[in-house]
């Protein structure tokens, strides 16, 4: 089996380092085939976690200024 | 210059305010992302042809098919109501207890000459704290997501499962889950999802709803089951295993026919 892969490394080290970490990348996406995956549930949970992170830091952009606020009377 | 009681009355409100912002967001049903999922996997077998690529497709399709929120939905609905609820409750605790701690300190300084300094690093103290505490809070979230998505997919899967085996026994019906196995799988996955020659292992239906729920038992007591097994858990949907089909590593399947199968399975269970 010939398996060409390119990493950007500044030392033999690091290429091994980063070589290895390429072919276990490699091999888990063989392993768990596209098919299987759950664009719809990915998609949700995307809406899930950006609407919480938008709403909370609303949130705590006016609970800053409201302690500032508060802190100085 | 320090906090007073009314401080905690308005950042209660505030909380508040945004809590049901949120809450019209991410929970109310029908539209919820998490019904959406559950309903989803109830309609569709993960990976089928014609299965819908995004959250958009599978709502109009959910429009289309007119279907409506079972128990086991309203109740995953219902879990994730009281997730959000408990994760905003450790919010503003974790913002009363900075605001106690802040009055503290302004009450150990007592040089009234330094006042103005002390109060300036008081403040900034607070904002740092409060820039902690956002990166904390979303990290939590997006573990509650990721656990609820996962309960969310397993459970319609296996409510389209147990209805489309009709009167067939679960003793009689074989199921797997295929794990990402790669560097972050954790050994129970390991354990539980994947075999030796790293096909995935399969089960009785049975025996994976006798397991019922792995939610709130200590990590020893984990088992295979349908919906999260764990938090942040990211391996599949629960998928039957056909008669007459055989289970690959990765977890693609290739059909060997109806006379071997039967040897296969009796192999496979006890393996």
């Amino acid at each position: 089996v010939r398996l060409s892969i390119d990493v950007d490394a500044q030392t033999p080290e690091e290429a091994e380092e980063k070589l290895f970490k390429a072919l276990k990348q490699k091999r888990a996406n063989q392993n768990h085939s596209e098919e299987f995956s759950d664009p719809v549930a990915e998609d949700a949970a995307k809406r899930l976690k950006s609407a919480y992170r938008r709403r909370m830091n609303l949130f705590f952009s006016e609970l800053s200024e409201l302690l500032s606020e508060e802190f100085k009377k | 210059m320090s906090f007073s009681k009314d401080t905690l009355r308005k950042v209660r409100e505030l909380m508040q305010k945004h809590q049901s912002s949120l809450w019209a967001d991410l929970g109310d049903a029908p539209d919820s992302p998490i019904s959406l999922i559950y309903r989803h996997n109830l309609i569709n077998e993960p990976g089928s042809l014609g299965s819908p690529a995004s959250a958009r497709e599978a709502l109009r399709q959910q429009v289309e098919a007119a279907t409506t929120l079972s128990s086991q939905a309203e109740l995953l609905l219902e879990t994730f109501k009281g997730l959000l609820e408990k994760q905003n409750s450790d919010v503003l605790a974790s913002v009363e207890g900075l605001i106690s701690q802040a009055n503290q300190s302004k009450m150990a300084n007592s040089d009234p000459t330094l006042a103005d300094l002390f109060s300036e690093g008081i403040l900034s103290s607070i904002k740092q704290k409060l820039k902690d505490l956002t990166g904390d809070v979303f990290q939590d979230w997006d573990r509650i997501v990721n656990t609820e998505v996962s309960n969310a997919l397993g459970l319609g899967a296996l409510e389209r499962i147990l209805r489309d085996i009709g009167d067939k026994p679960a003793f009689d019906t074989y199921v797997y889950r295929i794990n990402p196995n790669d560097g972050r799988t954790c050994p129970e996955c390991q354990k539980f999802y994947i075999d030796s020659d790293s096909s995935p292992k399969l089960y009785r239906l049975s025996t994976i709803l006798a397991y019922g729920s792995n939610y709130g038992k200590p990590r020893k007591a984990w088992n295979p089951v349908a919906g999260a097994t764990h938090p942040n858990c990211r391996d599949s949907a629960l998928l039957e295993l056909k008669p007459g089909w055989r289970l690959l590593p990765g977890g693609s399947v290739t059909y060997i026919g109806v006379p071997s199968w039967e040897a296969y399975v009796g192999e496979k269970l006890e393996a």
